[in-house]
């Protein structure tokens, strides 16, 4: 399952591992393996590995590898990839990969997305049924990134997709649920964005003071879950 | 046991060598954004990776409540200790009620104030270094300001006769790179000026990243659609204006612009001490150049440590 990784030395202290060059949920399960046997028999020096749509960085001491490294090496690199697929050959990847599913309360429209009706009038339906397609579709966790616990979804209904806009605004909250283009997701932190924002979520999804300090993980089943009929101070 | 902080200076922070093992989680790194400065303040006290005030442009000005031992490294800002002059890149004693006043930076853009023992700031995911964005870490996970009390347990060292050169923080540098992953998809001339041209540094620059100038828009052969990716401090990316940005130590943890190139590790402390209109050339090297430089650059820094 580990034939097509492409190995490409990313500066002098990093090594990407290239799987892929489109998204797709097979190359999502591939890295996350890969990255989880890895973190499980991890050499002396390597520092992190940062999982993306296709690829999986892989950070080390460069100081530490270099001065551990056998003498029949050439390169840090050669060092590292030769390890590395060693312990591919060696490990079944099926037993590592565990699906979480998450549900994600959204509070949609009113003060809480303000744009949920220039979204809806945008693909001439009714707010209601921009809630239904949204809520109906199962999301999945490719990486994470942008900001602390931000996660880029795939799986978002195209039909409800909607360009950014034009003018960003200067502060979105956190928790905000929002779309830009084929893409769907919840800012953790307040930043500036440019996000079509239908709803908000009152969890947190940056959580510092937990390990992982991410609600959300690569490779988790998101479900967003229309809770507008509650009240937001019951989810605190 | 504290020391309290009269003048925060422009942009002062608490931290330390960074926030490792985060990244996949979109946690980025932080720390001191001159990391060699930065050691060379805690070697010089017989310590590693404790928290140290960042100073930017501006220093503070702050009043011990407790006897202690302290380095300040980097740029020079001119520091007086009672209102006379502070050596720099050396351990110098501190007694209880003292005052340290730092001035203007001269010759560079940081200077970083270490305490024996560190200052005494919550650890949060491992690491002191403050995460403005988010909110955490150093104090209150903000930038220091009048009034705020730091935690400092009394300090003492056997021997504090010793130094180590300053360094000269030059405004108009050559910095040494790696061609990095789209190198090869970008024009000949586009790839002959980045190697010719002299880059100036525009005034948007701060902890999270450089924006450059130049007469010539870098441009590629075709339009790239990249998916977003890792991104590491040092990084060279070229969006669509043609005008690159360095990813500096605060940079996210990922990004989808072109990467032309990637800059050694041992020559980021030199753009850490850049200002506002300075001037890069840039050199390719090899990776295994690389790496040898920057065990080099350590091996140096870990005799000063062990001296």
């Amino acid at each position: 399952m580990f034939s097509h990784i492409s190995y490409e030395p990313f500066g002098e202290c990093a090594i990407r591992l290239v799987f892929d060059h489109t998204i797709n949920e097979k190359t999502l399960y591939n890295i996350q393996a890969c990255q989880k046997i890895i973190e499980q028999y991890p050499f002396k020096g390597l520092i992190e590995i940062v999982p993306s749509y296709t690829s999986l960085c892989i950070y080390y001491d460069v100081v530490k590898v270099a001065s551990l490294l056998p003498p029949s090496q050439q390169s840090v690199e050669d060092f590292i990839i030769s390890y590395v697929e060693n312990l591919l050959l060696q490990q079944y990847a099926e037993d590592v990969i565990i699906k979480r599913t998450i549900e994600i309360p959204v509070f949609y429209g009113d003060h809480y997305g303000p744009d949920l009706a220039y979204v809806a009038q945008y693909h001439r339906l009714t707010k209601e049924e921009i809630i239904h397609r949204h809520t109906k579709a199962r999301y999945i966790v490719h990486m994470l990134g942008f900001a602390p616990g931000f996660a880029f979804l795939g799986g978002l209904d195209s039909s409800i997709a909607t360009p950014r806009k034009e003018v960003p605004r200067l502060s979105i909250d956190a928790g905000a649920v929002g779309i830009a283009g084929y893409q769907t997701g919840v800012y953790p932190l307040s930043t500036p964005g440019g996000w079509q924002i239908i709803g908000r979520t009152p969890k947190n999804l940056f959580l510092p003071n937990q390990t992982p300090p991410s609600l959300l993980q690569a490779g988790d089943i998101v479900h967003f879950v229309d809770v507008s009929s509650q009240k937001w101070e019951d989810f605190l | 046991m504290t020391v309290t902080v009269l003048k925060p200076g422009l942009f002062s922070t608490i931290q330390d060598a960074g926030r490792f093992g985060y990244r996949q989680y979109g946690v980025i790194v932080s720390g001191a954004t001159d990391q060699l400065s930065y050691s060379i303040g805690q070697a010089l006290l017989q310590q590693q990776n404790t928290a140290a005030i960042e100073v930017t442009m501006i220093g503070p000005t702050l009043q011990f409540q407790v006897d202690t031992v302290i380095a300040i490294t980097g740029a020079n800002c001119s520091p007086l200790i009672d209102g006379k002059p502070c050596a720099m890149w050396r351990p110098v004693v501190i007694k209880q009620g003292s005052i340290l006043s730092c001035q203007v930076i001269s010759n560079g853009m940081r200077s970083y104030i270490a305490f024996k023992g560190g200052i005494q700031v919550p650890v949060v995911l491992h690491s002191r270094s403050t995460y403005i964005r988010a909110k955490i870490g150093g104090y209150n996970g903000r930038a220091l300001q009048k009034g705020d009390i730091l935690p400092i347990h009394p300090g003492h060292l056997q021997r504090t006769n010793y130094f180590v050169q300053p360094y000269n923080f030059s405004q108009s540098i050559k910095v040494r790179v790696m061609k990095s992953t789209e190198w090869a998809f970008f024009t000949k001339n586009s790839l002959q000026h980045f190697l010719q041209a002299s880059f100036t540094l525009t005034r948007e620059m701060d902890r999270m990243g450089y924006r450059l100038q130049s007469a010539c828009p870098l441009a590629t052969t075709k339009p790239l659609s990249l998916l977003s990716d890792a991104v590491t401090f040092g990084t060279i990316q070229v969006p669509p204006n043609g005008q690159p940005i360095i990813l500096m130590a605060d940079h996210q943890t990922t990004g989808g612009y072109a990467k032309i190139a990637q800059v050694i590790c041992a020559d980021l402390p030199l753009l850490a001490q850049l200002q506002p209109n300075a001037l890069i050339h840039f050199e390719v090297v090899t990776i295994a150049e690389a790496q040898q430089i920057y065990i080099k650059q350590q091996h140096e820094l870990s005799l000063l440590q062990w001296s």
